[in-house]
């Protein structure tokens, strides 16, 4: 069997790479990519690379990265991506959580309510309700993103809110304060 | 999907229902990964501007064409978003300094002649020969019956390093290929230490011996 200098048939797709990295391929894939890893240097650089960066971003965090390069960088990404969030009605304090939809007009069939994580939450409560405050809808969920089971109709060209609380575990609770949303056709 | 969990903030992304929610949720998801995505950068080496140039290509490249790449990792469901965003970056990274400066040949060949060469050292000294007669200077000199046994050797070989399973073969591309130490190895396939590598060697290596010996090729050499 001759190895050629340099390997020239098809390298690792990236989503391969990653998964034998996390050791989630089952034996057979495994087999195949060890193999091709074996007669493939420029694989196995990868391979030796990856694992360099993702075993340095595990350590504890020090200021490995300059506070100038990282503040560089977040100025860099607002500048070519303006983020767009809704302000919460009602004034006072900003909401902690996040939310990110729906606002607005928003298609019925794509209606899915999303929010921001909270560190440290055991659960997060959702509310729905009528333009008249009247709920519609109420109920704690485990995830961020959420959506309306088919016993729950909303009702087309309808105003509603929606609000969604984090429950911490040392008993506070974050809210992403309320956001306004009409389902549309 | 299989065993990659999907982060919320990349699901926001893939899900948004409108515009504005999907800039948002792209806005949380490169701040939440941005200390990793220019790790990558800078790994790169050079000055700062170019460390931020490719950071910028990164973040272009995987917003583009509606995320496709995003969706793409989704669909596959096996890795960890994190571990493969790494190697997204940094083939990203590749692309952008291969399209401003061209390709940079591996300075490592995959040679299996190096990986050959190693084995047979290893064999060498396992067997307590004193000399391996391929460093030999005046290699002009060696018979032809010793040519013919070397070669014969190198056949035996090859055909038993072929018939190894994929994960011993890698390891040994690893040792005598790509030089690492064992502890290297160890964190990069996933054995608990240095010594777990030494042993699978000296397992491989008899393995090799032994089909050696019973093509009745004795020692290194032959």
């Amino acid at each position: 069997m001759s190895a050629p200098s340099e390997w020239t048939g098809e390298h690792m797709r990236d989503v391969e790479m990653a998964a034998y990295l996390d050791r989630r391929l089952s034996g057979p894939e495994r087999a195949r990519v060890e193999g091709h890893l074996a007669e493939c240097a420029e694989c196995r650089l990868e391979m030796r690379e990856v694992r360099g960066l993702l075993d340095r971003s595990a350590r504890p965090r020090r200021l490995m990265v300059g506070a100038g390069l990282l503040a560089a960088a977040a100025s860099l990404f607002l500048v070519l991506r303006p983020t767009v969030v809704d302000p919460p009605r009602g004034g006072g304090a900003p909401p902690a959580l996040t939310a990110y939809g729906p606002t607005g007009e928003v298609p019925l069939a794509a209606l899915r309510f999303v929010w921001g994580a909270a560190p440290g939450a055991t659960a997060y409560r959702l509310t729905i309700s009528g333009g008249n405050g009247v709920p519609v809808w109420s109920g704690s969920v485990a995830d961020t993103v959420f959506v309306l089971p088919d016993s729950v109709p909303l009702g087309v060209d309808q105003q509603y809110v929606w609000i969604a609380d984090a429950l911490l575990g040392d008993g506070s609770s974050r809210s992403t304060g309320l956001h306004d949303f009409k389902p549309v056709r | 999907m299989a065993n990659g969990a999907v982060p919320f903030e990349l699901d926001a992304v893939l899900h948004a229902p409108d515009a504005a929610v999907r800039e948002a949720a792209w806005g949380e998801l490169v701040l939440r990964h941005s200390r990793l995505l220019l790790a990558v950068s800078r790994s790169f080496g050079g000055a700062r501007d170019e460390a931020m140039d490719r950071y910028a290509y990164v973040l272009e490249k995987l917003s583009e064409d509606n995320h496709h790449r995003l969706r793409a990792f989704q669909a596959d469901g096996r890795a960890s978003f994190s571990t493969w965003l790494t190697v997204a970056a940094r083939r990203l990274c590749l692309d952008q300094l291969r399209s401003r400066y061209g390709r940079n040949r591996p300075t490592q060949d995959s040679d299996r002649a190096t990986v050959l060469r190693g084995v047979r050292r290893r064999l060498t000294d396992s067997l307590g020969a004193d000399l391996d007669t391929d460093l030999l200077a005046d290699e002009g000199a060696a018979s032809a019956d010793t040519m013919a046994i070397r070669r014969e050797r190198d056949v035996r070989l090859h055909d038993a390093l072929a018939n190894l399973p994929a994960s011993d073969r890698l390891l040994l591309a690893l040792r005598f290929d790509d030089d690492l130490s064992a502890a290297k190895i160890a964190g990069l396939l996933g054995l608990p230490t240095a010594f777990h590598v030494y042993r699978r060697l000296n397992a491989i290596l008899a393995t090799l011996r032994t089909t050696l010996e019973a093509h009745g090729i004795e020692g290194a050499d032959g």
